[in-house]
């Protein structure tokens, strides 16, 4: 049983925005943006660059804090259980380069441990830390590379590195951020199934930043669209598994240029 | 354009009082010091200097042995008396003066790892007041301790310290561990955060983020830096021995001393032969280190 599985009915950690502002000097690069995001949900944010969504995942994840409004967690987690509980991939993988892939998907439990024995699950990890690593490698399909020195693999193999460092933290709430930016089609239809897969296997809610717009309403439940900080597209899967919302005429206006069919 | 545009773009052009008022401070400097009488150039050139040059490298600077042996028996004299000197002083001088340097060195690159998190500007949690109040005391810390020149810190330790050794080890590694400890955390500043800001935002605290994203990623540069100064750990070793440690600093003063010039410059050559040995295995380390990474 996970923290958040403990303390949410749902599995995953969900979160209410209220009017919620983060500003950076001279930009607000959120506005009044209210929100609830459910727990155990999948949600895609789309908008053109500069829209806000790293920003809305940074929030999420607690590196950022909003500057007006509210942010609240549904579940009631302190901000350690929190930060131990999320996962996030980033779009630049933020591997440790010269460590060993192994070394570096242990990373994602030092939010459990203190600071020398995070240390030491780092440099002197456990058998069964190992064994549940390459477990995590092989859920990824690359479970060979467990010893490779991480700057030593391809970007695709880089990102698995990172998707399995969030797999093996054990998330209840899963950030993604550009995770498919650098991928040919196929493949991004893969690394998307795979989050999506991880995240209802484990209950916890994904919230996932993509510029692809057929591949946010073909896998997410809901998708978000952003514009100049703003929420100008909220869409959920209908009963018949469409996002009906998702139409080109919103597509336009959400990216101001015209767009072909969803 | 005539030559009259020229010469009037030419009076025109940007010209910096600082640096015109620079040369002329540094020129009159100069030119006081030289006539100011604590160096009067007319001693260089005197016959009898160039005597006393004569007698030192014909008679002070040769050992005895080979003064009295016939010609042909020099050499066999001078490598006999070489080697005495060397087994049954030099060598085991010249072994004190390198372990010194290499405690020293061990011990300041120590300090300097513990004090880089600290002295950084940049890095998770690097912009909260507290953080840069400590920063800021770290850094000056380190300047404090690399102000203080080695020899005098010596000096200070050895009127402490039971072990003169321990005083010049000591010495070095304060010292140097200032030097190391602005070094790394400059290193530490410049080197790529990501890793280091997603380990912390997972929730490791700001110690392991550093230890275990950003050591390992900087740690060429921390070898690099750790060789160039027990290169000069090695170099101030054979200085600072002559405060009393058996080195060949020591030996060095002694035979000054006694009036031995012929023992001293053998110690000098011993002491060129250690920091060029100490400088060629610190430029292949470094170029070592260089390739793997």
């Amino acid at each position: 049983m996970t923290i958040c599985s403990r303390k949410s009915p749902a599995g995953g950690i969900g979160f209410e925005l209220e009017e919620v502002t983060v500003a950076f000097p001279g930009k607000a690069a959120l506005e009044d943006v209210s929100l609830t995001l459910e727990p155990g949900s999948t949600v895609a944010l789309i908008g053109p660059s500069g829209a806000g969504k790293t920003t809305l995942l940074r929030l999420l994840a607690g590196a950022l804090e909003p500057t007006g409004g509210a942010l609240r967690d549904m579940g009631g987690v302190t901000r350690a259980q929190r930060a131990a509980a999320t996962g996030f991939i980033h779009q630049d993988h933020a591997l440790v380069p010269v460590l060993r892939v192994l070394q570096n998907v242990l990373a994602g439990r030092l939010g459990r441990y203190g600071a020398l024995r995070g240390l030491r699950s780092v440099y002197f990890p456990s058998r069964a830390d190992v064994e549940a690593v390459h477990a995590a490698l092989l859920r990824v399909g690359i479970g060979e590379l467990l010893y490779r020195r991480t700057d030593r693999l391809s970007g695709g193999e880089q990102q698995r590195v990172a998707i399995a460092r969030a797999l093996f933290q054990e998330p209840c709430l899963l950030l993604c951020d550009e995770p498919v930016a650098s991928l040919d089609p196929a493949r991004s239809r893969d690394v998307i199934q795979l989050l999506i897969d991880l995240a209802e296997e484990r209950g916890a809610t994904l919230v996932t930043s993509v510029h692809d717009e057929r591949l946010a309403g073909r896998y997410f439940d809901r998708v978000i669209g952003l514009r100049e900080g703003r929420i100008v597209l909220d869409s959920s899967r209908s009963e018949s598994g469409q996002h009906e919302a998702l139409t080109p005429a919103a597509l336009e206006d959400l990216y101001g240029i015209v767009r072909g069919d969803s | 354009m005539s030559a009259k545009d020229v010469e009037r773009l030419r009076r025109a052009r940007e010209r910096s009082p600082f640096l015109r008022w620079t040369a002329a401070v540094l020129a009159g400097t100069a030119l006081l010091a030289w006539v100011g009488g604590t160096v009067d150039a007319t001693d260089l050139f005197q016959s009898r200097r160039a005597d006393n040059l004569v007698r030192f490298l014909s008679v002070d600077a040769m050992p005895p042995a080979v003064r009295d042996a016939a010609g042909a028996e020099k050499l066999g004299a001078l490598w006999a008396w070489a080697r005495d000197l060397v087994a049954s002083r030099y060598l085991s001088a010249a072994a004190a003066t390198l372990a010194v340097a290499i405690v020293a060195a061990i011990l300041a690159s120590f300090a300097g790892a513990c004090l880089a998190p600290l002295t950084a500007r940049s890095g998770p949690g690097a912009s909260s007041r507290p953080r840069r109040a400590v920063s800021f005391l770290a850094r000056l810390g380190c300047v404090l301790c690399r102000a203080v020149p080695e020899y005098m810190l010596a000096f200070l330790l050895g009127a402490l310290l039971p072990s003169a050794a321990w005083a010049c080890i000591l010495a070095l590694a304060i010292h140097n561990g200032g030097i190391l400890g602005r070094l790394y955390g400059e290193t530490l500043e410049n080197a790529d955060q990501r890793a280091a800001r997603a380990w912390h935002l997972a929730g490791a605290g700001r110690l392991v983020a550093t230890v275990g994203a950003l050591f390992p990623a900087v740690l060429p540069r921390f070898l690099t830096y750790f060789f160039y100064r027990l290169e000069t750990c090695v170099r101030e070793s054979t200085v600072l021995g002559m405060l009393g440690f058996v080195s060949l600093g020591h030996w060095i003063v002694q035979a000054r001393a006694a009036g031995h010039y012929d023992e001293m410059l053998l110690a000098f050559g011993m002491g060129a032969i250690i920091v060029l040995s100490a400088d060629l295995a610190s430029w292949i380390a470094r170029r070592a280190v260089r390739d793997a990474s």
